[in-house]
């Protein structure tokens, strides 16, 4: 009798604890929960976005910022282009303009993408399924494609975690600061320039009320007026230090970098978060930032990957994430 | 020393061997696939049913102290829980994921071995498996 009592309760237990197990399984990497679509907010948002960014450019007029604008209407041999120019790596049209370069450096492959644009509403984000949510998934050259995009790398897949402000296009999803060791999160301000912030120092709330227009929760910070804020051996909670990586970065507003490695093959190493830092540095910038990198990196423009993305098992795959950046 | 009490206490000392193995192999071959990424819990999974069930079990044994069947069951239940946590939560952080659920696992495992241990020593005196 103890016996059947013993292998029943070892049975039901086992059973109870399997079954929460898969539910927590699903919980973090399957059940899509805490939706809310773009459509439900874009009329509202959609206004004070564009009046937060016309407000922006309107008093830029008057400063150097109409100089950079200035020069995408007057790039390619200084024509205006009501027209696209579109060439195997470079785009321009009277308000974007897009040079993508690709250089080998620390045994990978690193494509570069400098953005001059006429307004900062050009730099944009987009959600997976026109939604904000836990789980919610798409391929970064599926939403390049559905929102219109010229140019787009993935986000910081924000869906992956419970925590981290998420602002997109104005709107403010989630205000839950990380309790993370790196914290950094980055504002970018309806005056086109980004900072990067501690999130345990700066709530969401004071973000938004003091310009930003985008916020995104990865990190951490590379660079921070031109200078390193990430040391050699630096990495991303416990990652190894090598991996395909993906980083935003500004050169002044109005003139953005995002950058891309390989990694996780043997003909590609990837980078450090160290040399991450260096090639955005390289390239001009004086804020950069990492984005979720590893088997989510990934950089569209026109039409086609320009990245090599691994998924899990090292095969060329592009992984489904929450979100992209692009410009379009 | 009754023989089925005797043959019991090691074939659980056993399956905690078996399961101390199972984790140690689950915990290589998963960081094997983990792109470097390191985590404690998946890492050092093995500790769990090594220190919580391997080792009260070979202590029992030399004690030859035998515990109310209910306080097996609840501590027994409890290793478990705390087991497959730990083991989420080294999933979770390879994967750099999180489910705010997972803590009420972790707090259902401790609870059921403080019931398991308070049951032992409130409830049943002493009992010698060589006893009388």
């Amino acid at each position: 009798m103890k016996k059947k009592t013993s292998a029943l309760w070892g049975i039901i237990s086992g059973l109870l604890i399997a079954s929460y197990a898969v539910f927590l399984l699903l919980d973090a990497f399957v059940i899509p929960r805490d939706i809310v679509k773009v459509e439900d907010i874009a009329p509202d948002n959609s206004l004070s976005y564009t009046s937060k960014v016309e407000s922006a450019v309107s008093s830029a007029e008057n400063s150097d910022l109409s100089e950079i604008s200035d020069t995408v209407s007057s790039d390619q041999s200084g024509t205006v282009a009501n027209e696209p120019v579109i060439t195997e790596n470079s785009y321009t049209d009277e308000n974007i303009s897009i040079t993508i370069t690709s250089d080998r450096r620390y045994d990978t492959d690193i494509y570069i993408a400098d953005i001059i644009v006429k307004d900062p509403s050009y730099l944009k984000a987009g959600l997976a399924e026109g939604s904000f949510g836990r789980n919610v998934k798409q391929k970064t050259s599926e939403m390049a494609v559905e929102y219109g995009a010229v140019l787009a790398i993935n986000g910081d897949y924000y869906g992956y975690r419970d925590r981290g402000y998420v602002m997109r296009n104005g709107y403010l999803y989630r205000d839950k600061a990380r309790h993370d060791e790196i914290d950094d999160a980055l504002a970018v301000f309806a005056d086109g320039s980004m900072r990067v912030v501690k999130e345990s120092e700066v709530s969401a709330e004071e973000l938004k009320d003091s310009g930003a227009v985008q916020i995104f929760s990865f990190g951490p910070g590379l660079l921070s007026d031109g200078k390193f804020t990430v040391e050699s051996g630096d990495e991303v909670k416990q990652s190894m230090n090598s991996n395909p990586r993906t980083a935003i970065g500004m050169v002044e507003p109005l003139h953005y970098v995002f950058v891309v490695s390989d990694g996780r093959t043997s003909k590609n190493i990837g980078l450090s978060l160290y040399e991450l830092a260096w090639v955005m540095k390289d390239a001009g910038c004086t804020l950069a930032y990492n984005l979720d990198g590893g088997g989510s990196s990934t950089m569209w423009f026109c039409g086609r990957i320009v990245n090599n993305p691994t998924s899990h098992t090292y095969q060329p795959d592009e992984r489904s994430v929450s979100d992209i950046v692009y410009i379009g | 020393m009754s023989t089925s009490d005797k043959k019991r206490a090691v074939a659980r000392l056993i399956i905690y061997i078996g399961v101390t193995a199972l984790c140690a192999v689950f915990s290589t071959v998963y960081n094997g696939f983990s792109h470097g990424v390191f985590s404690f819990c998946m890492t050092y999974l093995f500790l769990f049913p090594l220190l919580l069930g391997v080792l009260p079990s070979i202590i029992l044994l030399a004690v030859k102290y035998r515990p109310l069947p209910l306080a097996g069951n609840l501590y027994h239940t409890g290793v478990g829980a705390l087991i497959v946590s730990a083991c989420l939560r080294g999933v979770f952080e390879i994967a750099k994921t999180s489910s705010d659920h997972r803590i009420w696992l972790s707090a259902a495992g401790i609870a059921l071995i403080a019931a398991g241990v308070a049951v032992s020593v409130f409830c049943r005196k002493k009992k010698n498996y060589g006893g009388n």
